[in-house]
């Protein structure tokens, strides 16, 4: 009997800074962890608990996964002073992941804010292996300033990637910085998706989630094309400890993304 | 499928008890001479301590819950599992619930029994677990089974059945465990006269008709989905909330509340940790709070409302099936006094 609750050793072979606050982690579990885009897994730091992070990397690399951290919390504090060569576990993954089957043949329109393009790169990543399979891929990313947004490196050969557009905003300019200046809704303005045949998949802080959703509908999303990843407070990973739940569902084995037309009645939908 | 229904006599079930005493650890409900008002509680029998059985008007003041999912349990150390974790669990004989305890378990089994996840701690210690139920023959003014679609007496879910009558239990066999602890000692059983069947319809008759004037006042026009399907908030939340303190003791009591805290913590050898669950209270600040201190419900009366909004309406969504027995726990329980039944009716006016 393989206990449900214990996790795989996994060795931390890099830590890479992305921004001041934000760190990814390359994990290499002792048996690999499998998982879809939008999946989430429970990163153990031990002794002292589990966090829920879904990862960054492509579902098609199965020997490592990474996970990207914004430093927030007790465990993510601990966790960015950690050094490669320290071993620390995973469970999981659980959840049902992005509906990859929907998104074929369809544009894709993904917003992301701050942290939150995290499983958006997973879900970017798997994408652009089979970019062929949908008519187009659009990624709207904001951050609060330049130095916050994550992956700045591979943003360049993204936007080159045939079928691919992409556009960039931050909250506060600085000095150097030419691109847009707003919250990440001011890229939904002139989209130039064809939003009757496009699914919308964002990712981000709850309050942006509300004003991104707000905006979808008012641009002409039906609720069934929209998906929201609502990493929240996940635990078990099982739909039992009851810490996840948004309505009916349980966020850790329905979601973590869940199409709006599911919730929307759920008064507590962005906290 | 009927079962044999048969008679054990008051000296002869002392003497079942002493038998099940060496079957497994076997608890039996008992009413402590000091306690006021005369409460029941589980106490562990033995061949050491051979403490009263009390049979009950009602409910014990533990939920059977207890027995299935430890207040706080230890589920694995790691790094590496240690085998004497995965031993399978004593064998538990429970004397002297009720309905309301029996009710509760459809939805303890529906969680952790159904489903991609079965919980295999649960599954094991329910397995592990012999029910021996009772009827409640004097409901209190907090009970409320009835408005659940329950009754003061068991028909399913059980291993054994007893219903006291005049110098005894008439005894319902309702499972192959109870059959074979029937067959185990014959001679303290006999047939149930008709006199006997006649005086158990007649007592649970006698207390359906009082829980029916008892709850009459708390009777809803809607269903409880359909009150809480109103978009907007009702008023009553706040003023059903009134003096909430937010201690958890609703829902500590609770037989259906199941949600738990996972943590980890020190093991007892250096390089060891071990990882634990504990019950938790979806009422409290913390609950749901994420790294960052964001969480979906900042204020008392949003947690009060989802807790209702879980065991009645998102709960039933997922099993058909309300997550509450009407036992009255809560109320019991409750420093503000609030009551399942009056939050409804504000609701429905």
């Amino acid at each position: 009997m393989v206990n449900q609750y214990c996790p795989i050793d996994a060795e931390l072979e890099e830590v890479i800074e992305e921004t001041p606050t934000i760190k990814t982690f390359v994990l290499r579990p002792k048996t690999p962890v499998v998982f879809r885009a939008g999946q989430f897994v429970q990163i153990t730091v031990p002794g002292l608990g589990e966090a829920p992070f879904t990862p960054s990397s492509s579902p098609n690399v199965t020997d490592k996964l990474e996970v990207t951290v914004l430093r927030a919390g007790k465990l993510t504090e601990v966790m960015h002073e950690m050094k490669p060569g320290v071993t620390m576990g995973v469970r999981g993954p659980f959840g049902k992941g992005y509906p990859m089957d929907k998104l074929y043949g369809k544009e894709v329109l993904v917003v992301g804010g701050g942290v939150g393009l995290a499983p958006l790169r997973s879900l970017i990543l798997a994408m652009m292996d089979e970019i062929g399979k949908f008519k187009k891929l659009s990624i709207k990313y904001g951050a609060k300033s330049p130095a916050e947004l994550v992956y700045q490196n591979a943003f360049e050969n993204w936007a080159k990637k045939k079928g691919v557009d992409m556009a960039l905003t931050v909250d506060m300019a600085s000095p150097g910085w030419s691109g847009k200046v707003g919250v990440v809704t001011v890229l939904l303005d002139g989209l130039g998706v064809d939003i009757p045949n496009a699914y919308a998949v964002s990712c981000g802080p709850e309050i942006m989630l509300k004003f991104v959703t707000l905006r979808l509908l008012e641009l002409g999303f039906k609720p069934e094309h929209i998906y929201l990843s609502m990493n929240r407070k996940m635990s078990c990973g099982m739909g039992k400890c009851g810490r996840c739940n948004v309505g009916h569902l349980y966020l850790c084995k329905d979601g973590p993304d869940v199409c709006y037309a599911e919730v929307q009645h759920v008064p507590d939908l962005f906290g | 499928m009927s079962r044999a229904e048969l008679f054990i006599s008051t000296t002869d079930l002392a003497e079942l008890l002493r038998v099940l005493g060496n079957e497994g650890q076997l608890y039996i409900t008992t009413r402590p001479v000091a306690s006021e008002p005369p409460d029941l509680h589980y106490r562990p029998y033995s061949t050491q301590s051979t403490p009263e059985f009390a049979y009950g008007d009602i409910r014990p003041v533990e939920p059977l819950k207890s027995f299935l999912l430890e207040v706080r349990e230890r589920l694995l150390e790691y790094p590496g599992t240690e085998p004497a974790a995965e031993k399978p669990p004593a064998k538990q004989i429970i004397v002297g619930l009720k309905q309301c305890d029996i009710e509760s378990l459809k939805t303890y089994d529906s969680v952790f029994t159904q489903g991609e996840f079965k919980d295999d701690s649960y599954v094991a210690k329910r397995q592990a677990t012999t029910l021996i139920s009772g009827d409640c023959p004097k409901p209190a003014d907090f009970c409320f089974c009835t408005m659940l679609g329950g009754r003061p007496y068991c028909t399913e879910g059980f291993d054994l059945n007893m219903s006291q009558v005049e110098g005894g239990y008439v005894i319902e066999v309702g499972s192959d465990k109870g059959e074979k602890i029937v067959s185990a000692s014959k001679s303290l059983f006999k047939p149930a006269s008709a006199g006997q069947l006649d005086e158990r319809s007649a007592s649970r008759k006698k207390a359906t008709d009082a829980l029916n004037i008892i709850n009459k006042e708390y009777e809803l026009k809607k269903t409880r989905q359909q009150i809480l399907a109103a978009k907007e908030p009702s008023a009553a939340w706040p003023e059903q909330l009134g003096y909430c303190v937010e201690d958890g003791a609703c829902l500590f009591a609770c037989p259906t509340c199941y949600c738990f805290l996972l943590y980890d913590q020190q093991g007892k050898l250096k390089g060891k940790y071990e990882r634990a669950r504990s019950w938790d209270v979806c009422m409290y600040a913390g609950y749901s709070r994420m790294a960052g201190g964001g969480t979906p419900r900042p204020r008392l009366v949003d947690r009060f409302r989802h807790r209702f909004m879980h065991k009645f309406s998102y709960f039933h969504d997922n099993y058909k099936l309300e997550s509450c027995s009407g036992c009255g726990r809560c109320f019991v329980g409750c420093g503000a006094n609030i009551d399942v039944r009056k939050v409804f009716k504000a609701l429905d006016e």
